[in-house]
């Protein structure tokens, strides 16, 4: 599996979309200089409060999202209309595990760049609630990447025709579930990646207001993203040992 | 055990057939796979490398189903059509890849792909980017891959594809000194001599249906309710034309007067050839060249098309 990982490494470096993820991670840096908390805040906690809310937004919610949907979402694709694919699959190698190890090189490969972006903005607003809040932040960009990777690496292979557009619709149904109060926000991953910054950051929020964004303990938000993340490589993989991706041209 | 097994193979697309009802045994050795373009011989070998799955009937290759199988391509070798790779590696790189992917260690990756490359004539570009190569070096290259796990059977979907005249010499020997070898080979192509080149063995694919499989003589055996066809270059070709119709088992005759030839069509090619020399005597003429048209490839693959 590390080498279908270190192949789909060498092809993500190597593709053009590459400065689309360069442009990805350099425009919220570059938003981040326009950051200023609202002058009603005068207590520390309340200008971590608004720090956080502004980087959840930009990085999670938004970055990590983008970045996902780009490469999860073709995550299969690239290879099937480049025809590389048969090479893989006339191999010793079980398909759900080449599937694995592209998810794993893909998640890998856009964690790193991300992670130096989000420090770049975080020093920008001012480093804000100093190691806990990189620590709260590392662990949910790291969860918001592999959790999307996964979730639109299962919608590219059971929509391959328009998997970006059907993504992009799931993250903004996504979104807005997680607002629902009561049980329907619990079942989207943006629930659990806002629980783990509150819970990091222990966050000083009204309970009605923790509630909404994410009550969460540490350790079920971890869990549950594990669970979900395992669930949707498990999902694809299976999906992809039904499908047959050698097309009909030139039968 | 056969190379290849099938009872009522079909492989649909939706509505279009892309191989129809296919029951066959093909034995191990070396096998050309024939058809036009469209014929369903690359859905065949799609469905014999387990990139598809049949709709109907049952397919074993190497006594093993291909579908979802991938321990079976530790036996197999594949050298698709389609001219596609990792452009951003080396031909050694690709193959070493490859080989990897087969099980092999890093180091033995590495020592099999110099063997492989250099088997295929690829040594000199074999660390330059794919990118940059010819039609005819890729064409090497995935061959090489194929080669690289050392596998008792090896599939090439049109190897031939893309060479210059000497390298599709050089391949065209290379695929018969691996069959010497005593490798199972299935080369398709869509160019008869290709084939013929390599082996007389051959399955001929049109349609979706496999026509026919066997040796090109045994089929043209077969084939007895069509005329043999047998041309002759001779100064003299209306007089012994006559000759032969009356003295000979004889069907046919089409005079190409233009050309200086006619052809015969016989349904006893043996009675024929025997009391040919006879007749040529007792008519005093005198034959210049003289060919067995229909006992080639292309005859057979004419005949049988256009019956169906």
């Amino acid at each position: 599996m590390g080498t279908i990982a270190w192949l789909q490494l060498r092809q993500v470096l190597g593709e053009k979309k590459i400065f689309l993820i360069a442009l990805f991670l350099a425009l919220p840096a570059l938003l981040s200089l326009a950051y200023s908390p609202p002058a009603v805040l005068a207590g520390e906690s309340e200008k971590t409060i608004s720090a956080a809310i502004f980087l959840f937004l930009l990085y999670p919610q938004t970055t990590c999202l983008l970045l996902a949907l780009l490469y999860g979402s073709s995550i299969l694709n690239t290879e099937v209309e480049g025809k590389t694919l048969t090479y893989l699959f006339s191999r010793p190698i079980a398909k759900w595990k080449v599937f694995t190890a592209k998810y794993a090189a893909i998640a890998g490969c856009l964690v790193v760049p991300t992670l130096g972006s989000f420090l770049v903005s975080w020093a920008i607003v001012g480093a804000p609630g100093g190691a806990r809040f990189l620590l709260g932040f590392a662990l949910s960009i790291t969860g918001a990447i592999a959790i999307y990777t996964a979730v639109f690496s299962v919608i590219a292979v059971f929509f391959r025709k328009r998997p970006m557009i059907v993504g992009l619709i799931y993250g903004i149904i996504e979104f807005i579930l997680s607002f629902i109060p009561a049980l329907v926000s619990t079942m989207t991953a943006t629930y659990f990646l806002r629980s783990i910054v509150a819970r990091v950051l222990d966050l000083e929020l009204p309970t009605d207001l923790l509630r909404l964004v994410g009550a969460a303990s540490l350790a079920t938000s971890v869990l549950a993203l594990a669970a979900l993340i395992a669930a949707a490589v498990a999902l694809a993989g299976w999906a992809i040992t039904q499908e047959e991706f050698a097309s009909a041209d030139n039968a | 055990m056969n190379l290849i097994e099938t009872r009522n193979l079909t492989k649909l697309y939706g509505a279009v057939i892309g191989v129809n009802d296919a029951t066959l045994d093909v034995p191990k050795g070396v096998r050309g796979l024939l058809g036009p373009n469209g014929a369903g011989k690359s859905t065949f070998l799609k469905l014999v490398t387990g990139q598809l799955k049949p709709t109907e009937g049952r397919l074993t290759v190497l006594g093993e189903r291909p579908w979802n199988n991938p321990e079976l391509f530790r036996r197999v070798g594949f050298c698709p059509e389609q001219d596609a790779f990792y452009g951003f590696l080396t031909g050694f790189e690709f193959v070493k890849t490859l080989a990897r992917l087969s099980g092999f260690d890093p180091a033995e990756a590495a020592r099999r792909s110099e063997a492989s490359l250099a088997r295929v004539g690829a040594t000199e570009y074999m660390h330059r980017k794919i990118g940059t190569y010819s039609r005819g070096m890729r064409q090497r290259t995935k061959v090489a891959q194929s080669l690289v796990h050392d596998p008792e059977f090896l599939i090439l979907d049109e190897p031939l594809s893309g060479t210059d005249p000497i390298g599709r010499r050089e391949m065209t020997d290379l695929i018969r000194s691996l069959g010497k070898e005593g490798r199972s080979i299935l080369v398709s192509s869509h160019v008869l001599h290709e084939v013929q080149a390599v082996t007389e063995e051959f399955l001929l694919m049109y349609g979706g249906r496999v026509l026919a499989s066997g040796n090109v003589h045994e089929i043209r055996g077969l084939m007895n309710e069509v005329p043999h066809r047998i041309t002759i270059r001779c100064r003299e070709g209306r007089a012994l034309a006559h000759h032969l119709m009356r003295v000979l088992p004889i069907a046919g005759i089409e005079m190409n007067d233009g050309q200086g030839t006619f052809s015969v069509l016989t349904h006893d090619p043996g009675s024929f050839y025997a009391g040919l020399p006879a007749v040529v005597a007792e008519a005093g003429a005198k034959i210049t060249e003289m060919v067995s048209q229909d006992d080639n490839l292309d005859a057979v693959f004419r005949y049988l098309v256009t019956r169906d």
